[in-house]
């Protein structure tokens, strides 16, 4: 039992006590923080909710008592956890549609391969955390487009579409667009940056 | 040993607020008379009430005092100046006028408030405008601040309920000022974070103002005691819309994140994020002390400014050569259901 006595103490001493009572303790300790400050102890069971971890709140008399087991994550320090999201990129691969056509030559063959590549993506190992589309890569989110539905099943498995505003008031077609939501530059410009990689179709 | 202000109360700065939702309640009930000349009164929460004395004169009147944020009179004194003078600003107007509002220990030493005045009166020559008096009277804690009465064209007149849906969100300052003081006042090594938070709230919000005027900026808030998401959540109720934001662009005093992981967490921070409640969501990709800073309450904090979209990089990088820090940090979007904010 790892004991974190916080009576006396004024916020943020006793969160900042737990804390460094957390970095110390292993999976499966058992942790019991005592306070005496109504504050304290509205702080203390707000910051271990914040940090995934339910407290069981017990008056004491004189004090209250927060007491918990520490889980596998609860344990992890902060730098751990930075340390882990920058080793994976905090978004996937993004998939940029240029235009409404795949590949150079003939259009209509462009078309076709682009519907069949939005109805194939679905199918692949992994899906892209986004896809942006530009320029007349935008009409493929157009309601009645023959692209829409692919794009709405693309959406509705978690992948995040963007559609470039400029582009949908270029062609004056932004109160049409009904897949996804629509993006300015800056958010586009962040999407693609965050991006392990990027795949133009 | 020189008077360690910081001694003298647990809470300092803007996080000493009343919280907002009683403050509401107890207002309800006491008529106020209207006038069509008033631009802006409370119920929008903004940051000053604004009258109109002619076409080209509107008055901006605010009052802001507040214990010690820090352990030095001087810098306490310049401090509450500058996060006073600062509402004026957010009105995108300039002072004039001042009223010193002082209260102070019987027992203290008379060179601290000396000092606090002193720094005060340091911010408001800064500021261009005019000590007219005040009134101090004994008091357990000190608190310090100022009446200001500013003046703006009424064309040029800045409000919170001025963003619209397209507009990009810009922040002239570094957030966590909260956590630094605490850190500071509890012992903790975090000597430059202190001193990054004091420089930051020393710094007058005025070249803002100055750049929002020549850009015609209509929607802006400073950010202070309910923090940032506070004062976003109040910014978009006020102008209808939702906001989008950045979470890992919005700009943090150097060593802050450290500080919130080290539980470093003032307890302002819970009461903001309770007033927030369910009007803002985060992706999981925003890492804990992220989350938490955007509730710090911050004392003089930087401007929010809604800035038109084709002008918004050309604003950032103006408002960059005065505030270094300033950042994009997201968008203003239609209303929608799910969340007024949205941290991504």
């Amino acid at each position: 039992m790892i004991k974190v006595d916080a009576r006396g103490k004024l916020c943020p001493e006793p969160l900042i006590m737990t804390k460094r009572a957390l970095k110390g303790a292993a999976t499966g300790d058992n942790v019991e923080i005592l306070t005496d400050n109504p504050t304290s102890c509205g702080n203390l069971s707000a910051y271990l909710r914040e940090l995934g971890i339910s407290p069981e709140v017990s008056d004491r008399g004189d004090c209250t008592s927060l007491s918990f087991t520490v889980k596998e994550t609860s344990a992890n320090s902060a730098a751990e956890e930075r340390a882990e999201r920058c080793a994976c990129p905090s978004t996937g691969y993004c998939v940029a549609i240029r235009s409404d056509r795949m590949g150079d030559g003939d259009d209509e063959l462009g078309r076709l391969l682009l519907r069949a590549y939005l109805n194939t993506l679905p199918e692949v190992d992994e899906l892209p955390s986004h896809i942006v589309l530009y320029n007349t890569g935008v009409k493929t989110a157009m309601e009645g487009s023959d692209t829409a539905e692919a794009l709405a099943r693309l959406e509705a498995a978690g992948v995040e579409i963007t559609s470039c505003g400029t582009c949908a008031d270029f062609f004056g077609i932004k109160d049409r667009i009904k897949v996804g939501s629509i993006g300015n530059m800056y958010k586009i410009a962040r999407i693609t940056a965050a991006a392990s990689h990027i795949v133009y179709p | 040993m020189e008077y360690d202000l910081l001694k003298t109360s647990t809470e300092g700065g803007c996080s000493a607020k009343l919280p907002a939702d009683k403050l509401a309640q107890l207002l309800g009930d006491i008529p106020m008379l209207s006038s069509a000349d008033i631009m802006v009164d409370i119920s929008t929460h903004d940051d000053a009430g604004v009258y109109r004395l002619n076409d080209d004169t509107a008055l901006i009147v605010t009052t802001d005092f507040f214990p010690p944020v820090c352990s030095s009179p001087y810098e306490f004194g310049q401090i509450a100046a500058a996060n006073s003078l600062s509402d004026v600003y957010a009105m995108g107007g300039k002072p004039l006028l001042v009223l010193n509002l002082n209260m102070f220990p019987a027992d203290a030493p008379l060179e601290a408030l000396h000092d606090i005045l002193s720094g005060g009166a340091n911010k408001v020559a800064e500021a261009g405008a005019f000590i007219m008096g005040g009134h101090t009277i004994v008091d357990a804690t000190p608190k310090y601040g100022l009446a200001v009465v500013g003046t703006v064209r009424p064309g040029q007149l800045v409000t919170n309920d001025g963003a619209r849906p397209g507009d990009i969100l810009i922040l002239t300052k570094p957030i966590g000022t909260g956590v630094a003081i605490a850190a500071h006042r509890t012992g903790m090594d975090s000597k430059e974070c202190y001193t990054i938070a004091i420089k930051n709230m020393k710094r007058l919000n005025d070249d803002a103002a100055e750049i929002m005027r020549l850009y015609g900026i209509k929607g802006a808030t400073d950010v202070t005691g309910f923090g940032l998401a506070g004062h976003l959540v109040k910014m978009m109720e006020a102008s209808g819309c939702s906001a989008e934001i950045y979470g890992d662009t919005v700009p943090l005093i150097d060593g802050v994140e450290e500080l919130l992981s080290d539980g470093c967490v003032p307890g302002t921070v819970f009461r903001n994020k309770e007033f927030v409640g369910g009007r803002i969501s985060f992706k999981s990709t925003v890492g804990t002390e992220r989350r938490l800073a955007l509730f710090d309450a911050q004392t003089s904090g930087g401007m929010l400014i809604a800035a038109d979209y084709a002008k918004a990089a050309e604003i950032a990088d103006k408002l960059r050569e005065h505030y270094p820090s300033t950042a994009i940090i997201g968008e203003v979007t239609e209303a929608n259901d799910e969340a007024r904010i949205k941290v991504l």
